[in-house]
């Protein structure tokens, strides 16, 4: 509409017999009318993503890494740790895996290390794109702005300057709308091309994010084995060594009153921290238990075995709440890739839908020029 | 997490609380705590072996979309370069500002 406007108010004006001493103010037009083209030009673009949404996104994603770093480290120490771990054969007989070999190249260093990595270099490398969008949408950049500023440029260039300061009071006027269209120039050409890199990249970032939300589950898998490999030798040490020999010794020898704080003390354990059944806490000395004093080494070994089960109580504790820990982070880390997505998702649609154009400024600013130049004609003419 | 890993999840854990009961169980033999321990052991391993290769393969995929990425990283970083057309905006601007001053 507007652009229509600027057409017909040129086209008029130009009918009209030019004075000769207004030669430059041709010059001039031409130069506006070209400002009208880019004008044009930039009105039909599809609009640009508001700086918002980057900044949003990028917050996102900054926090996500943060915890994708801590929880990758972590994760790659349980891996290693692990024994045996069969990573290419899952289906394979695991009871002579050892007896296995594979000098394939593309086995040869595929290590739990490298699996790790690639997924840090991706939170690496997107950060560079992120940085990249920022540069864009800070208007560091782009060879497209350049090529079109380029033609602007020549062609101003053509004008008669040092001529132009005969009309001096009006090249001020100019001058400033001049600077503003420039201004609107870059900023549209630099937010086309962040349309380009966020349509160009974003997609497969958000292929990378939702893998790496796949990739929770098989993380939380690996730190969920860890955490039964630990109760698993807690509950071997326990049922083959520590309850065997404490009950052995218990029944064998000692008064019953001064075994009692011992037996309580085991019983506490197993039903507190190893949250062992009624049905399964042991029931020592029930016809075996005689008053006879023991040994002073006898006493000791007690003492020793109801100290070793107790601290088979505290490592309990301490796995259950680190794995506690661990699921908290981890559904944490997840929620935080799903942010992150979902902001990525909303740059990319501001950038398909879009905001009021940047060109509506140049159009207005281009608009601006052309009534100045209208005003200094009609002033000029006698 | 998709059906399959739900289902498998819930076996494993299912299949760790019963051994885990051999295990503590009064009525158990040493010789069945033991075998109950044993498959404990077999049971981690091979679910641990089922999540490596779920990484496993979650690797190959990142490792396309991180080469692509790439790509286009480099390319929007070797467009970060002056914007000779815009300084020369600038300077044309500038000259008339001086030539208008003077």
């Amino acid at each position: 509409m507007l652009n229509t406007h600027v057409a017909q108010e040129h086209a008029s004006t130009q009918s009209r017999a030019l004075p000769k001493h207004l030669h430059h103010a041709a010059a001039l037009a031409g130069a506006i009318t070209l400002i009208g083209f880019v004008a044009l030009f930039m009105h039909g673009c599809a609009a640009a993503p508001p700086r918002a949404h980057l900044d949003d996104y990028r917050e996102a994603f900054n926090a996500a890494r943060d915890v994708a770093e801590q929880v990758l480290i972590e994760t790659e120490i349980i891996w290693q740790e692990a024994e045996h771990i069969p990573l290419h054969d899952v289906a394979g007989d695991q009871a002579d895996d050892w007896l296995a070999f594979d000098a394939s190249p593309d086995r040869a260093g595929d290590s739990t290390r490298e699996h790790i990595d690639l997924r840090l270099q991706f939170w690496r490398i997107a950060a560079r794109y992120n940085e990249a969008l920022l540069a864009l949408a800070e208007g560091r950049s782009p060879d497209d702005a350049s090529r079109s500023a380029s033609c602007f440029a020549d062609a101003l260039r053509d004008l008669p300057i040092r001529q132009l300061t005969t009309i001096a009071g009006h090249f001020g006027a100019l001058h400033g709308v001049l600077g503003e269209s420039l201004a609107a120039i870059e900023n549209h050409h630099a937010r086309q091309r962040i349309e380009q890199a966020v349509l160009a990249g974003a997609p497969l970032v958000d292929q990378m994010f939702e893998l790496m939300r796949e990739d929770v589950t098989d993380l939380y898998d690996v730190h969920l084995v860890r955490y039964h490999q630990q109760r698993r030798a807690i509950d071997e040490s326990l049922q083959l060594e520590l309850l065997p020999s404490f009950q052995l010794l218990y029944e064998s020898t000692g008064p019953r009153e001064d075994k009692a704080a011992l037996f309580n003390a085991v019983r506490g354990v197993l039903a507190g921290d190893l949250r062992y059944r009624d049905a399964d806490l042991p029931a020592f000395g029930d016809s075996h238990t005689d008053d006879a004093p023991y040994s002073a080494q006898d006493h000791a070994q007690l003492l020793l075995l109801r100290d070793s089960i107790q601290q088979v109580g505290r490592q309990r504790r301490a796995i259950d709440a680190n794995m506690q820990q661990t699921k908290q982070l981890l559904e944490s880390y997840h929620t935080l890739l799903t942010i992150a997505q979902h902001q990525l998702h909303a740059l990319q649609q501001a950038v398909e839908v879009g905001e009021p154009a940047p060109a509506e400024a140049v159009l207005h600013t281009s608009l601006a020029v052309f009534r100045e130049l209208v005003n200094y004609r009609q002033g000029a003419t006698p | 997490m998709n059906h399959t890993q739900q289902t498998d999840r819930a076996l494993y854990l299912n299949a760790h609380a019963q051994f885990e009961s051999i295990l503590r169980s009064r009525k158990s033999t040493t010789q069945q705590k033991r075998a109950a321990l044993d498959a404990m052991d077999d049971l981690d391993r091979d679910y641990l072996s089922q999540a490596a290769h779920n990484l496993q393969q979650s690797t190959a995929q990142m490792q396309q979309f991180i080469t692509l990425i790439e790509d286009i990283v480099a390319a929007l970083e070797a467009q970060q370069q002056p914007l000779d057309a815009i300084d020369r905006l600038r300077e044309i601007i500038e000259q008339a500002n001086h030539v208008l001053r003077e």
